[in-house]
């Protein structure tokens, strides 16, 4: 038995490559890709208690990849498919910033609360 | 029919037809213009518009440079894709990546917000402590002033005791000048016979020297009245004694008054043959009686009566 001949080796290696690059190079056009991010993005935001600070941005987020999907499987064009999926990956991504945010801010108000209350109290005369 | 546009019927075709195409012409760029028009709203297409004031919001703020640069230069990318899918019009395509740009600036803006309210919870640790540290800096404070004070009172209370020693001793030195005498009453000054002729009314010039030293003091010490009060020995009627007594105290007024003291404060009295301070049995017992005494007050101008 021989080994495979070096030219043989470097036309596998460059086919790999080439189908590599090519992946790389279409990805972000792939479905797939884009339903991953969004489904992924919504999970983020529901952690981030969107459900709770967020609805409105989360509902959207989730409508839309409903659509995304619902089109992906019928015969319409993939790209309507991707681009409703990244637009409920946006809106999933404000969701869960929105509620981040208004978690701090209300710990924020909290915090301001009893750092005035310290003042008062340290204010207050002690005679 | 010179002046009338048309000489003939065939002018008048001519005009007619050319009236037409002018009108033709007319219509069709009329329709261009509102096609043109249509083009040109496509560029105020309401997604591009919000993404351009969401972006333009994210940009302006200092929070979102500080915090969220990465977010804003993302829907920047984005609202770049929907101005050239727009001017491609590509209308499906245009407001997707309006739509990306738009979210992805309200993105911006709540990171920053995320990231203002954070620091605001960290600081807040150290603005506590530090309310603490100022409450204690301000209690040291009050107790560092409550000593001062009370050394300050102490000190004072001890300057004016002093002063008031002082004063008293003052006082004491002048009237010893004054050779007053200590009475129940005040001090005292005695002005006797001799300085008075005799059954006269009238001061002799050795009684200068010590009318000018009670003047310069009643002058000093403005807060004093006095009372002149005379007496007599027991020669004579107590009638022609007691206005004797009376005319000497007046002749004493008159002389403090001539020195600048003021009248009002000056009162007199006199008392005749009585209150005898020796016997009247012999002449140099008689020449005791004979006097005038100025009785002082005491710094609140009361004098205790006779």
């Amino acid at each position: 038995m021989t080994s495979p001949s070096p030219t043989f080796i470097r036309l596998v290696a460059a086919a790999a490559l080439a189908i590599v690059a090519a992946g790389c190079a279409t990805a972000p056009a792939r479905p797939t890709e884009s339903f991953v991010r969004a489904r992924a993005a919504i999970e983020q935001a529901d952690r981030s208690g969107a459900a709770e600070y967020a609805p409105l941005d989360l509902a959207a987020a989730r409508d839309k990849l409903a659509r995304a999907e619902a089109e992906s499987g019928g015969s319409q064009a993939p790209v309507r498919a991707v681009r409703l999926a990244d637009e409920a990956r946006v809106d999933a991504e404000l969701a869960g910033e929105r509620a981040r945010a208004k978690k701090a801010a209300r710990a924020a108000n909290e915090v301001d609360k009893s750092v005035d209350a310290l003042r008062v109290e340290a204010e207050r005369p002690t005679t | 029919m010179n002046g009338t546009p048309f000489s003939n019927k065939h002018d008048y075709k001519r005009y007619a037809r050319m009236n037409n195409q002018i009108l033709t012409s007319t219509a069709l760029g009329g329709a261009i213009a509102l096609i043109l028009c249509g083009c040109a709203t496509t560029s105020i297409d309401p997604p591009l518009v919000a993404a351009r004031d969401e972006v333009a919001k994210a940009q302006a703020s200092p929070d979102v440079a500080r915090f969220a640069q990465a977010d804003v230069d993302r829907a920047r990318g984005y609202l770049a894709g929907a101005e050239l899918a727009d001017k491609r019009h590509d209308m499906a395509l245009a407001a997707h990546q309006a739509y990306l740009a738009t979210q992805t600036a309200r993105l911006a803006l709540a990171t920053a917000d995320e990231h203002v309210a954070q620091d605001q919870v960290a600081s807040a640790g150290g603005e506590r402590q530090q309310i603490q540290l100022d409450a204690r800096a301000r209690e040291v404070d009050a107790a560092r002033d409550r000593t001062v004070n009370a050394e300050g009172r102490a000190k004072q209370a001890e300057a004016s005791a002093q002063s008031a020693s002082a004063e008293a001793s003052d006082l004491r030195a002048e009237l010893a000048e004054l050779h007053a005498m200590q009475t129940a009453r005040g001090p005292m000054v005695r002005f006797g016979d001799m300085l008075f002729d005799t059954a006269g009314d009238r001061l002799k010039p050795g009684a200068d020297q010590t009318l000018d030293r009670l003047a310069g003091f009643l002058v000093a010490h403005p807060e004093r009245r006095v009372l002149a009060e005379g007496y007599t020995d027991s020669v004579g009627t107590a009638e022609f004694n007691q206005a004797l007594s009376q005319r000497r105290a007046q002749s004493l007024k008159d002389a403090l008054v001539a020195r600048g003291v003021a009248g009002t404060r000056i009162d007199v009295a006199g008392f005749g043959r009585e209150y005898a301070v020796a016997s009247n049995d012999d002449a140099g017992g008689r020449q005791l009686n004979r006097r005038v005494e100025v009785v002082m007050s005491d710094s609140s101008g009361q004098i205790a009566a006779r």
